[in-house]
């Protein structure tokens, strides 16, 4: 028996899906739930694109063997903030132009996202070694950590 | 159509009785799932122990106990960690590869791996950390120290998993520090040194352990903890060293490996010596 039958809930919903038992999880969110917000890039735990929140923990999908995910909470980019209301990392990643062509954005924006939660006020060297896991080929880092920063600074204000 | 499959055990019995037939385990995933994805491991079946519960930090009289599925994470925010086994919260501190594969790879994964240039191994090795590999015959206890047998070689028979680590806390006094030279923020360690200094004034000063000098990690026994003297403990240890055994990959060749090693253990010794309040 090499088929898996799995049930998760997926960015708030209840889904259900019979899948390869040696796939891994990024395409299995990619091909048998059409989540585009986890990426397939390196297949090696480098590049971070293929990142979501598994049961509230920051992790490469692409390292995951798919009953990883039966029972789970999966959130994906796409459940992370809207246009109208973006997350905070959203927000700070727009205005201090973090991207270019996005490709990185779900292990940027989650690992950045999942720092702010251990540590309200990060160093610089914090934020850096916080997205040491994700490959950016567009930006150079830079506005990435300014974006990062941001993103803290919008938080704090938010809570007042 | 599969390639493979895959079985997920939630008590350590059915894990050994699965582990009869051959079977490639998974830990936490970070080394095993892409070379399975990769075709570098093949297999007809394989374990993964996501669902075995071996992921708890608990603490006895004398130690702390590991399950073997315990993530980098867990050791950098655990309290007992932090407090009770610094050099295993600071080797976890600065592993490569940022939140995600801090919250996925695993002590247990690592030492099964046995990779020279891994920072788990002698850091392990250091603290004398006995491992528990469990099989359908009972529960054997290796010491780190002759569990590491070469270059991705652990002492893991057919039909054993690793299923905890357990760690003596240090007496008071004693005091610990770790350096790890790489070229890159996402690069592997090049070489990294574990430091355990006894008491100032002691007459057994300490040891360093080096990882990535050769196929295993490599214990130094110090006579002093002057700069002198840490240079010509390394020295003699690693001109000892066979050159089959001497450790070489991608990032440097075993030559360059011998020429920093000394410097490497300095800094260790530095921020042991650090910690109870000395500085050289």
């Amino acid at each position: 028996m090499t088929d898996l039958p799995i049930t998760l809930r997926l960015n708030g919903e209840d889904v259900a899906a019979t899948v390869d038992a040696d796939a891994t999880v990024v395409d299995v969110l990619r091909e048998s739930f059409g989540v585009t917000g986890v990426r397939a890039g390196c297949r090696n735990g480098d590049c971070g694109t293929c990142t979501a929140l598994v049961d509230g923990l920051c992790v490469k999908t692409c390292l995951q063997l798919p009953g990883r995910i039966d029972g789970a909470e999966v959130r994906t980019l796409e459940h992370l903030g809207t246009e109208d209301d973006p997350h905070p990392v959203q927000q700070a990643f727009l205005e201090c132009y973090s991207f270019q062509c996005g490709f990185c954005l779900p292990g940027m924006t989650f690992a950045a996202s999942a720092l702010l939660e251990h540590i309200p006020d990060p160093t610089d060297e914090e934020i850096r070694d916080a997205l040491s896991g994700n490959l950016c080929r567009c930006t150079g880092y830079q506005n990435f950590v300014r974006g990062v920063r941001r993103a803290g600074q919008i938080r704090r204000d938010d809570a007042g | 159509m599969s390639r493979f499959t895959v079985e997920y055990p939630t008590t350590a019995e059915e894990t050994t009785r699965l582990l009869e037939a051959e079977t490639v385990i998974v830990g936490g995933g970070t080394l095993t799932v892409p070379a399975l994805v990769r075709g570098e491991l093949t297999a007809h079946r394989v374990l993964d122990l996501g669902r075995l519960g071996i992921d708890r930090i608990t603490a006895d009289g004398t130690g702390i106990h590991l399950g073997a599925m315990v993530s980098y994470q867990q050791l950098i925010t655990s309290e007992l960690i932090t407090t009770r086994l610094p050099l295993l919260h600071r080797m976890a501190s600065g592993i490569t590869g940022g939140i995600q594969i801090r919250n996925q790879g695993t002590v247990g994964g690592a030492a099964c791996a046995a990779r020279p240039n891994s920072d788990v191994p002698a850091v392990l090795t250091a603290l004398r950390t006995v491992l528990s590999l469990s099989s359908r015959s009972g529960t054997r206890r290796v010491p780190a120290g002759e569990f590491f047998l070469g270059a991705g070689r652990g002492d893991l028979r057919p039909g054993e998993f690793l299923s905890g680590l357990a760690i003596d806390v240090l007496p008071p006094q004693w005091t610990t520090g770790y350096y790890k030279l790489k070229f890159a923020e996402s690069s592997w360690p090049v070489v990294t040194a574990a430091c355990v200094l006894g008491p100032a004034g002691s007459p057994d000063p300490g040891e360093v352990v080096l990882g990535a000098v050769a196929d295993t990690p490599l214990r130094i026994v110090l006579e002093g903890v002057e700069r002198a003297e840490v240079e010509h403990a390394v020295a003699d240890r690693v001109a000892a060293l066979p050159e089959h055994r001497r450790w070489s990959d991608v990032r440097a060749g075993s030559g360059y490996r011998t020429r920093v090693c000394a410097e490497i253990a300095c800094r260790a010794v530095r921020r042991a010596l650090a910690a109870r309040g000395e500085s050289r």
